[in-house]
């Protein structure tokens, strides 16, 4: 499976679900698992992740602030 | 990912250091050719071995070191094994070269190395020629090619059983793991992964957010019951995972137990098949006995068929004589009656015939005849001998006494079935023994033991799976009242309680998109699965009035008949067909790609689907390795038509029991 399938799918439900949540933050959630989808130390991933959601809390924060 | 080259030293039945260079992926395919039990799995194993540290036996149990040693080389004295893989890497990131090495060798001063722990591992590893830390191989394997999904690229006949409980009713448990990888391979735990670790950091938020919470009167007593519900959900949860943990655990003990269990049904249906091919021996040694009862009483006879051209020339030439013999003595008689007649006649002066006198001329020209006929009746005599007219009969008689007894086909035909018995109790006692062979593999006891235990197992896996249906339970419930007290607390406006509002908000919604993502994947892979085994089935498949094949909850797949219904009964090959079709499909949709290295994949082949399936195994990866004995392919007729994808072809030797080697084939030319 491509890295975009996941991230194809995600983008679907997203829109679905959660039309707010921003199309970037799940192309990345979706590269950071398919690239740690073998890996048992779960670490990493959840870091990167967490530093994409705070980037994407800032984003709306400044979108609110605007 | 390719791998260029397996350097061996002293694995299985490859004495000393060993090499097979597999191309440089300019064509696809690589041919090791060999016959059984000269090493074709001892390769497949080498690579298994040299990546994930275990070879297997052929029920599929690790083998231990001592047995992966060859046996000439252990003789000697070495008591070292390695196996060295150099694999080559193409990417975003560029091309790479690493070289992996796998060494056991007996731990200093260990004399009698036999098990396992008299034994010590080291691995090296390369990239591009530097020498990186041994630390890095199990992750560095864990990219190139994870264990988990290695059972798609190295493909051995267990595979294939594999695949054949994935359609199986009631085989569920046996397919767990198969189907585990083949989700594994498509990329799902990508999505699960995705949901939980979006889950864990919810969590974490939440924790956040109580902790805010207690700073806020309004909001304190919410915050309170939202901590003791937090504290709660976690050591639910922490009790789930134990649940998990321990289902695990069982389940691991349940696989390994179903192995054991594996071979007792074999072994049943060995026991049987022993039973039935020790009746067969006792049913040909009853016809050997009557076809040698046969050939006793012909053999008698068949001196008579052996004299038979020599007989037949003398009774020809008698026969003649004899001929020749009583025609004269014919004449001679004749001769003699007339003589007699034309005597009387001129004795009385009248014709015998008519009794008129005879005229002087008349009575002149009798007396020539007489004359003509004493000379006839003189030339005749020697001739017309009826002693020995006699004589020859008798010894015609004799001869033909002694005629051809017309034995000597029915003696062929005897010899011939005493050869067909000779050559079936060959392959009856070979079969036989390897039976047996396996047969005292088996402990009973072990297997009682295993009976028992699995079906203990069995009941708790069923009380564990209740306790952890409840603990789900539990957790859901806990998880809706957090979910009430967090509103309560979300009330609270201040600006880093807002923030930690939004952030969980967002990870509210990644975690519903996520678990979304999960069902939406598993259906569309599900879906693509079979499409793709669909149309690989059609490709190799010489039935083409099937409608295709469907997959099943566990990937499992069924032939689809013209109408759409089913096939029930699946013979071997079509077991085969089907296997590398689902096969097929995975490596075009697999995350990774990776040389496809496959043991004896057309022993269950007909001659038409090994055709069909020897044009399609080199598109399903970069590198296909193909492990294949002369019974399975005749090099030159399966051959040609695929010959300009061959990169290299090998042959074992196996100049005896305890060795084998591979040398170079020399190439096919181009059809």
């Amino acid at each position: 499976m491509s890295e975009d399938r996941l991230a194809r799918i995600l983008e679907r439900c997203r829109t679905e679900l959660h039309p707010e949540m921003s199309a970037r933050l799940i192309a990345d959630a979706a590269g950071i698992q398919n690239r740690n989808q073998f890996s048992d130390d779960r670490a990493p991933a959840k870091r990167e992740m967490r530093e994409l959601v705070h980037a994407e809390l800032t984003r709306r924060m400044v979108e609110e602030g605007e | 990912m390719i791998i260029e080259r397996i350097d061996m030293e002293n694995f299985g039945p490859y004495y000393g250091h060993q090499h097979l260079e597999l191309g440089t992926s300019q064509h696809p395919l690589v041919i090791v050719h060999g016959q059984n039990m000269t090493g074709k799995t001892s390769v497949l194993n080498a690579v298994r071995w040299a990546l994930y540290g275990v070879a297997k036996d052929r029920f599929g149990g690790p083998l231990p070191t001592r047995e992966l040693i060859n046996y000439d080389a252990f003789d000697e004295g070495q008591r070292r094994v390695s196996v060295r893989l150099t694999i080559r890497t193409s990417g975003e990131e560029g091309s790479a070269q690493y070289v992996l090495r796998r060494q056991r060798q007996a731990k200093r001063g260990v004399v009698d190395a036999e098990s396992d722990t008299d034994f010590e591992e080291f691995v090296d590893i390369e990239r591009d020629g530097d020498v990186l830390t041994p630390n890095a191989f199990p992750e560095l394997v864990g990219t190139l090619l994870p264990d988990g999904i290695s059972r798609f690229f190295l493909f051995d006949g267990e595979l294939l059983n594999e695949y054949e409980e994935l359609v199986r009713e009631g085989g569920e448990r046996e397919a767990r793991g198969v189907k585990e990888a083949i989700e594994m391979i498509l990329g799902l735990p990508a999505a699960k992964r995705g949901r939980d670790d979006v889950r864990a950091l919810k969590d974490e938020v939440s924790r956040r957010l109580q902790r805010e919470a207690r700073k806020d009167r309004t909001a304190k007593a919410a915050g309170e019951e939202l901590e003791r519900l937090l504290a709660r959900k976690g050591q639910v949860e922490q009790d789930r995972d134990a649940l998990k943990a321990q289902l695990r655990e069982v389940q691991q003990r349940l696989r390994v137990l179903d192995e054991g269990l594996k071979q007792y049904e074999e072994s049943r249906e060995d026991a049987g098949l022993k039973e039935s091919l020790e009746q067969q021996l006792s049913d040909l040694a009853k016809r050997r006995a009557r076809a040698m009862e046969d050939r006793r009483v012909l053999v008698k006879e068949l001196w008579r068929d052996i004299l038979a051209p020599r007989l037949n020339g003398e009774t020809r030439r008698l026969e003649e004589e004899r001929g020749r013999r009583e025609d004269a003595l014919h004449r001679l008689r004749a001769a003699e009656v007339e003589q007699g007649r034309l005597e009387g006649s001129i004795r009385e002066g009248r014709c015998s015939h008519c009794g008129q006198t005879l005229p002087d001329e008349i009575r002149a020209r009798t007396r020539a005849e007489i004359q003509e006929l004493h000379k006839e009746i003189e030339d005749l005599k020697p001739l017309a001998d009826s002693d020995r007219v006699q004589e020859l009969a008798g010894t015609l008689r004799q001869l033909r006494a002694v005629a051809p007894a017309g034995k000597v086909d029915a003696v062929r035909l005897t010899e011939r079935n005493l050869d067909e018995i000779n050559l079936s109790e060959y392959r009856l006692r070979q079969d036989l023994d390897r039976v047996k062979d396996r047969l005292s593999r088996i402990d009973t006891e072990d297997l009682l033991r295993y009976d028992r235990e699995a079906k203990q197992l069995e009941a708790l896996r069923g009380e564990i799976g209740g306790k952890l249906r409840d603990a789900e339970k539990d957790a859901d419930a806990i998880t809706t009242e957090i979910d009430r007290q967090q509103r309560i607390v979300l009330q609270n406006d201040s600006p880093v309680f807002h923030r930690l509002k939004v952030e969980l908000a967002i990870l509210e919604g990644l975690e519903a998109i996520f678990a979304r993502a999960v069902d939406e994947l598993t259906n569309e892979l599900r879906v693509e699965v079979e499409r793709n085994a669909t149309e690989i089935f059609k490709e190799l498949t010489t039935d083409q009035t099937y409608a295709g094949l469907q997959i099943n909850e566990n990937y499992g797949l069924s032939i689809l008949r013209h109408d759409r219904v089913p096939v029930g009964q699946r013979s071997a090959g079509a077991e085969q067909v089907v296997a590398l079709s689902l096969l097929g499909a995975l490596n075009r949709m697999a995350t990774k790609r990776g040389p496809v290295i496959m043991d004896t994949p057309f022993g269950r082949l007909d001659r038409s689907h090994r055709a069909n399936i020897m044009r399609f195994v080199p598109t399903m990866a970069d590198q296909v390795v193909l492990l294949v004995h002369d019974g399975e392919i005749d090099r030159v007729r399966d051959l040609k038509d695929i010959v300009a994808q061959v990169d290299a072809e090998y042959r074992i030797e196996h100049p005896s029991s305890t060795r084998s080697d591979i040398v170079p084939e020399a190439a096919l030319t181009h059809a």
